[in-house]
């Protein structure tokens, strides 16, 4: 390591130390209950636990329906987020680039929450409203990975290819595609899981999935009955990310 | 440039990775048929050259001049193979390079008498002397008027060597044609079979040839 490099580094852990030093503040509570802490979190324990699989019939069809919601959101949000990362790559012109760039923070800077909101007001409490609401939310994430994608591809193989004389499509086929296809479906199965966890969360506005059962059950408090759903949450989204121990590969 | 000759480089100075300047000038021609042994020290160009010539990359000076017609093909040093593919999926190119029709029975057997046996598994799962013979089984599919071997046969041990030398040297005797080769080596073997070698030695101060 050169000795800039070297200075650099420190300077980056000191302003590193300096930030944590300054954000302390935010920790600090409003001092109300210190003492009975574990009290209170006990409390909250006893409220939730056993849980109570009673309904599980009733989980059933808005499960499913959740898991409808997340994989139409996924699929509407390929092709727009394939149009704008393309245009937020290095290959099209700077101020193009730039635009594109600023609609996909913007579209991610909005939790998914947030635009369940908004499309439960426009499409009133149906599915349809949470498949809307998340796949803005998918184009501004599938925008910026797939982006990063494009900026990222190794053209050399295709260029070699290319040189012996291999027409242009072959050539793409065999010396690009790979890396995109494998790329583009790593982020597209992350997407997938992402919209599986908000799919169940943004029922609690009333956009359909197992979330409308979330907030029935806050409402009248039984909170045995919501932790069971959260548990069943875990178990699918544990089941996603387990896909790994299941496919050989 | 006649119509024999392949290549022609007219060179003024030549910039190489890791020597910055060299001191005196290439030239060189190559006409078909021709056999190149292209020689020198780690970092001197070797690679560049040969890059040149497939057209990959082109010199900071000189001029290089190439029949429009002429079909090339290289082992490159990095074998142009894809990491993330199979094995026998790397072949498969050969059919729009001309390749003849029954290009799958040739490499099936050709692949036997290298003695690489499992095409049937990733690349990246490949060991480089593997990794090495199907780049050079690739070539022995492709009818080309000039090949350039980057070390094709690093990290093959002599016996393998020699195997995957006959089986490249036989494909390009029954394409008929005068190939021309250009074989870049560290070492002191020379390809059997071929006659009136030419040595390029590329070195710090300059080319001779």
């Amino acid at each position: 390591m050169s000795s800039t490099n070297r200075v650099l580094l420190y300077a980056i852990l000191l302003l590193m130390a300096v930030l944590t030093l300054l954000s302390v503040p935010v920790l600090e509570g409003s001092g109300r209950d210190q003492g009975s802490l574990l009290g209170v979190l006990w409390g909250f324990a006893e409220r939730f636990f056993p849980p109570d699989f009673s309904d599980f019939k009733l989980w059933i069809p808005s499960f499913i329906e959740s898991l409808q919601m997340a994989w139409m959101a996924t699929w509407l949000a390929l092709i727009p987020a394939f149009f704008f990362a393309f245009c937020s790559s290095s290959w099209v012109p700077r101020g193009v680039q730039v635009v594109c760039l600023v609609v996909l923070s913007f579209l991610r800077a909005i939790p998914a929450l947030i635009y369940a909101l908004l499309a439960v007001a426009v499409f009133g409490p149906y599915p349809l409203a949470g498949v809307t609401a998340l796949v803005f939310y998918s184009i501004g994430y599938l925008g910026k990975f797939f982006a990063d994608d494009f900026n990222s591809l190794d053209l050399h193989l295709m260029n070699t290819y290319r040189a012996w004389g291999v027409p242009r499509w072959p050539a793409f086929r065999y010396g690009l595609w790979p890396q995109v296809s494998q790329r583009f479906w790593a982020h597209f199965l992350w997407m997938l899981e992402y919209n599986v966890r908000s799919s169940t969360i943004i029922g609690y506005v009333g956009a359909g999935g197992i979330g409308v059962h979330l907030i029935g059950y806050q409402e009248y408090a039984q909170w045995d009955r919501f932790m069971a759903v959260i548990l069943l949450i875990t178990v699918v989204v544990f089941l996603f990310e387990a896909r790994r121990f299941f496919i050989r590969r | 440039m006649n119509d024999s000759s392949g290549f022609l480089f007219v060179g003024e100075e030549l910039v190489g990775p890791q020597y910055l300047d060299w001191q005196s000038a290439l030239s060189f021609t190559i006409k078909s048929g021709d056999s190149i042994l292209l020689k020198g020290p780690s970092g001197v160009g070797k690679s560049t050259v040969l890059k040149w010539l497939a057209g990959v990359q082109v010199p900071a000076t000189g001029i290089l001049q190439k029949k429009p017609s002429l079909k090339v093909f290289s082992i490159p040093q990095d074998r142009a193979l894809n990491e993330e593919g199979w094995a026998w999926e790397q072949l498969e190119i050969v059919q729009y390079l001309g390749a003849p029709a029954d290009w799958r029975a040739r490499a099936k057997r050709m692949a036997r008498e290298m003695e690489l046996l499992d095409l049937n598994k990733k690349v990246r799962s490949l060991s480089g002397g593997e990794k090495e013979r199907l780049a050079v089984l690739r070539a022995a599919l492709v009818p080309a008027d000039v090949l350039l071997c980057d070390e094709p046969f690093s990290q093959c041990d002599a016996r393998l060597r020699e195997l995957s030398w006959k089986v490249l040297h036989q494909s390009m005797k029954e394409a008929g044609q005068q190939a021309a080769l250009v074989f870049v080596s560290h070492d002191d073997w020379i390809p059997p079979g071929r006659n009136n070698w030419q040595e390029w030695r590329l070195s710090p101060r300059g080319a001779s040839q």
